[in-house]
């Protein structure tokens, strides 16, 4: 081996100034990860930059290299680098656990593989959150005896100023914060303004909330991790290969130039025969190189990456000159989309698509909320070609169905209504062909990524179907992909590449029969575990009322099927009364409309109440301690309904309805229950975390104060 | 709620405030050169630029420079110069985008550099060519009912409501020229068409013309093949679904326009050397 890295020691850290002159076929490159902080917006925040810089520097390479990379985390927590889209061993292949070691604090890994393949690639922490804050980078693979000049890397991704795992918490707990934020409350006073009330109610009826096509408000979008740059060597005449890649944890993004139409020669790494369009959406972790030209010189042209919700955009500017700007997409008519979903989705919580065949993009349900509707034209999977024949080798069949279903409410994803931890390996046989139609049942769209294979996916196109290794299904599309499964040995994961959908156990993992021990992972077991504990975890949420009258409260811990409930009225004085009701539940069906529960409660008051309940009982509603089972279930609208009997033979039923928006910001919630209690409140979201409030309680009276909200 | 109120009262003080202070703070002026050609401009142009308190843009029409009076701690030059030309204008570092140019009233429409014209050309060139397809000479029966027809449903794909009246009565007269028994009572639809004064009853009383025209079609088979397609999502009061008839196998929704326009699959085929039914989907 031939080849040789710098290494520049700076403020005590290795940072690797990485790169390779390579007479042989090693490449080497040293990869330096610390944690360092950034500022997009005005205000400090935490990072994680590679050799000093976010994202990751790209890496180059030639097709039949030994890529040689040497990773130094002088991080104190462990990582891990996953080379996207590459055909590798499959200890090689960085997923912490399943494939290899995780990188421990202050350690070293050295990943080596040959390099069999071309085309766009890149690479991405596979551990916890960490892609969120900045771990992502190109992988470039160029032809041998080619090296074209004119060649750009546009590495799209998405950055918050909010600490990913609050993000992720807020998610599992349904926080209507980013729709504020994004415009996208879609609350009963808005729907009244532009008359679609009716729909809002329907969307309710079907036990949907405000519909979106992302989940996260993000501060940024970057390219190349800056707002905007530009490349300003280019030319009239000139054409431009731009290797795009969206390196975002979960924003799909629109591509369009102000320069002209696009055309696209390569998706996923592979080459397709060129095909012109006028955008083209890239999902998350998808690569595409277009090829653009300069139509005149004195000019900067405009390449716009515009986040699917439209609420921001990056740019890339080519030429030099006066910039030459593409129109932007106008915004979302998320009313439109509401009435769309409302028409596809039953009462009983399931898609259908109207005997319509959905596949292949081809039809952009999302396009009923365009302003500029389905003019434009517009790349779908069906026009995409592989220039030679990709047919499999002839090898048996086999057919797995996978039906992507999901929770919005509750943030679970899915496959066949299991995570990851709750399902077994899937076996595959070296050699044998493995075909998968996919359906996608849950609201949103799934970019469905297969570690260390191509799949060819099955678009009209016959023996010139099109490779790839991501695959993004809108809801309601069915897609069939096949891939041969001709990598030896080893557990390869398909997920998909949501950042929070992954980690919450949208995926499965194939494992080839009769692979060997793994020597990076000695206690196989234990790892798996690991593998298994990330959609395993629980979150904390927390609605914390001070007010005049009393403390209304609830703490909640859960994970995908398990909830502990604690909730509490406090008032401040025993005339007012006490209560406090804790229980640990366990959601049974596939909707998570139904929970069943045992706990406990405890209450004491004196000031007089109804004698009896609804069933005829002795009224205790002042004076109870008992153990309790029972049952909760999510009625049409939002209504929960909570039946239980406790120790005693006492029987209590309340019906409750919280956070009926009634504006983008204000809120209402109400109960009944059986022992004639009521109750009334509303507030006012002031920021993520705190509300003005005010109830109405007929033991505690009125009040008002504020409800802090985690 | 008192506390809510007193919220409101707050914000509505700041935006006075606001309005009172002429004097931006951090003040920094510049003088830009922004391309435009009349009064309206200069109205379209200041007000694009400007953004209380932050910016303040006063254009002038005959020397077409324009002195901007801007905070220098929230904004710059270049954020303005760039709302300027997404609202049309070309200016010293930005070329506004062709579709924001088309879209500038007809007096406002300034010469341009050569490096944007060839942008707005190729816009344009698409246009045109869209509105050119599925115009064709006339032929005589069914046929030269059909194209008028396919005229009135191109027309709603466009979602333009204004020139659906006077296609549908041509469409009408055409009809009741033929001695078919079902002609009648398409004719009659497509009046009902004529009578529509929004698209959605246009589009309402398209749906019938087209159900009563597929069984025209079907008893009186077009020398051209011809497409039944259905959407399923088009609703109307208690109508659930659409169908059409169409030249062509590609979709091209009337019922939604730009919105839909590819929902929809092909029912039947009519016509030409296709005698088989069957299903397809696009």
């Amino acid at each position: 081996m031939v080849g040789y890295g710098i290494r520049i020691p700076l403020l005590g850290l290795w940072v690797a100034g990485a790169l390779a002159v390579s007479a042989q076929q090693t490449v080497r490159y040293d990869l330096a990860i610390a944690d360092t902080v950034v500022n997009y917006t005005g205000k400090p925040r935490k990072a994680i930059a590679i050799n000093g810089q976010l994202p990751a520097p790209t890496l180059h390479f030639t097709e039949g290299d030994t890529a040689e990379i040497h990773v130094h985390n002088h991080m104190h927590h462990e990582t891990s680098i996953h080379w996207h889209g590459l055909l590798l061993p499959n200890e090689q292949d960085g997923v912490p656990h399943l494939t290899t070691a995780p990188i421990k604090g202050m350690g070293t890994h050295v990943y080596r593989f040959p390099i069999r393949q071309s085309g766009t690639y890149w690479y991405h922490s596979h551990t916890m959150l960490q892609e969120q804050l900045g771990m992502y980078g190109a992988f470039v693979i160029h032809k041998k005896d080619e090296r074209p000049a004119a060649e750009e890397v546009m590495l799209l991704s998405d950055w918050s100023d909010e600490n990913p795992h609050q993000i992720e918490r807020s998610l599992h707990r349904a926080t209507d914060w980013y729709g504020i934020r994004k415009g996208a409350a879609q609350s009963y006073g808005e729907g009244l303004l532009s008359g679609h009330f009716g729909t809002k109610l329907a969307n309710e009826w079907k036990r949907m909330h405000a519909m979106d096509v992302s989940d996260v408000y993000y501060d940024r979008f970057l390219v190349n991790g800056q707002a905007e740059q530009q490349r300003a060597r280019y030319r009239k005449g000139d054409t431009v290969r731009v290797r795009v890649i969206n390196g975002s944890s979960s924003t799909y993004f629109w591509l369009t130039y102000a320069g002209g139409p696009l055309t696209v020669v390569a998706s996923d790494g592979a080459d397709v025969e060129p095909v012109t369009v006028d955008r083209l959406i890239v999902g998350v972790s998808e690569t595409y190189d277009v090829e653009v030209t300069i139509p005149a010189d004195g000019v900067a042209y405009e390449l716009v990456a515009t986040s699917e919700d439209r609420l921001g955009q990056a740019s890339l500017w080519l030429g030099d000159g006066i910039r030459q700007l593409k129109q932007p997409l106008g915004g979302l008519d998320y009313f439109a989309g509401m009435a769309m979903m409302n028409d596809m989705m039953t009462v009983g919580g399931n898609m259908k698509d109207m005997g319509m065949d959905m596949s292949l993009q081809q039809m952009d349900m999302n396009a009923v909320m365009y302003p500029e509707g389905n003019g434009p034209k517009t790349l779908d999977y069906a026009m995409l070609r592989s220039p030679q024949p990709t047919v499999l080798p002839d090898k048996p069949f086999r057919t797995l169905h996978f039906e992507l279903t999901g929770n919005m409410n509750r943030y679970v994803w899915t496959v066949n209504n299991r995570t990851v931890s709750e399902s077994d390996k899937i076996a595959i046989e070296k050699g044998e062909n493995i075909r998968i139609i996919l359906t996608n049942n849950s609201m949103m769209r799934h970019p469905m990524h297969l570690h260390g294979h191509f799949f060819r996916v099955v678009n009209g196109q016959g023996d010139h179907a099109p490779l790839k290794n991501a695959l993004d299904i809108m809801p309601m599309e069915t897609d069939t992909i096949e891939f041969n499964a001709s990598e030896g040995y080893g557990d390869w994961f398909f997920h998909c590449h949501i950042l929070y959908h992954m980690m919450s156990g949208m995926g499965r993992i194939f494992a080839y029969e009769g692979s060997p021990p793994n020597p990076q992972l000695p206690e196989p077991k234990k790892a798996l575990r690991k593998v298994y504990a990330d959609d395993r975890r629980f979150y904390l949420g927390a609605e914390i009322g001070i007010e005049s009258n009393a403390s209304d409260g609830e703490v909640v811990l859960e994970n995908t099927r398990w909830a502990w409930q604690t909730d509490w009225h406090l008032g401040p004085n025993s005339r007012k009364g006490f209560e406090v009701d804790s229980r640990l539940g366990r959601y049974l069906d596939k909707n998570q409309f139904l929970l069943a529960f045992v706990g406990w409660e405890w209450r004491h008051r004196e000031g007089g109440h109804a004698p009896r309940n609804w069933f005829g009982q002795a009224n205790t509603k002042d004076d109870r301690s008992a153990a309790h089972l029972g049952i909760q279930y999510t009625l049409p609208w939002f209504i929960v309904a909570d039946l239980r009997m406790n120790s005693r033979g006492y029987v209590r039923l309340q019906v409750a309805r919280d956070d009926i928006p009634l504006t983008a910001r204000l809120r209402l919630r109400g109960a009944y229950n059986s022992d004639r209690e009521y109750t009334l409140g509303a507030k006012y979201i002031l920021t993520k975390y705190v509300s003005l409030s005010s109830h109405y309680d007929s033991d505690m009276g009125w009040g008002g104060g504020l409800t802090f909200t985690y | 709620m008192g506390a809510m109120k007193a919220i409101f009262l707050f914000a509505a003080l700041l935006q006075a405030g606001s309005a009172l202070s002429a004097q931006l703070p951090n003040a920094k002026t510049e003088t830009l050169r922004i391309a435009g050609k009349c009064s309206l401009c200069k109205q379209a142009i200041e007000t694009a630029a400007s953004k209380k308190g932050e910016a303040m843009l006063a254009w002038d029409l005959d020397s077409h420079l324009a002195e901007l009076t801007y905070d220098s701690a929230t904004t710059n030059a270049d954020e303005v110069l760039k709302r300027v030309a997404y609202a049309g204008y070309d200016n010293e570092r930005y070329l506004a985008p062709a579709e924001a140019y088309a879209a500038l009233d007809e007096c406002c429409r300034y010469e341009r550099v050569p490096q944007a014209i060839a942008a707005v050309a190729s816009v344009e060139a698409r246009r045109t060519g869209k509105a050119e397809a599925g115009h064709k000479g006339h032929v005589p029966s069914i046929d030269g009912a059909l194209e008028a027809y396919f005229a009135l449903k191109d027309a709603l794909v466009e979602g333009k409501a204004e020139g659906i009246p006077s296609r549908a009565t041509g469409l009408a007269k055409l009809l009741e020229a033929l001695s078919a028994p079902e002609a009648k009572k398409t004719a009659s639809a497509a009046r009902e068409v004529a009578k529509g004064k929004t698209i959605e009853g246009q589009r309402a009383a398209f749906a019938k013309l087209s159900e009563s025209f597929h069984a025209l079609a079907k008893a009186n088979p077009p020398a051209a093949t011809v497409y039944y397609q259905h959407c399923p999502m088009y609703t109307h009061g208690k109508v659930k679904g659409a169908n059409w008839l169409s030249a062509e196998k590609a979709i091209r929704n009337p019922y939604y326009g730009d919105r839909m326009l590819t929902c929809g699959s092909v029912v039947e085929t009519l016509g030409g050397k296709s005698a088989p039914q069957h299903r397809d989907h696009e």
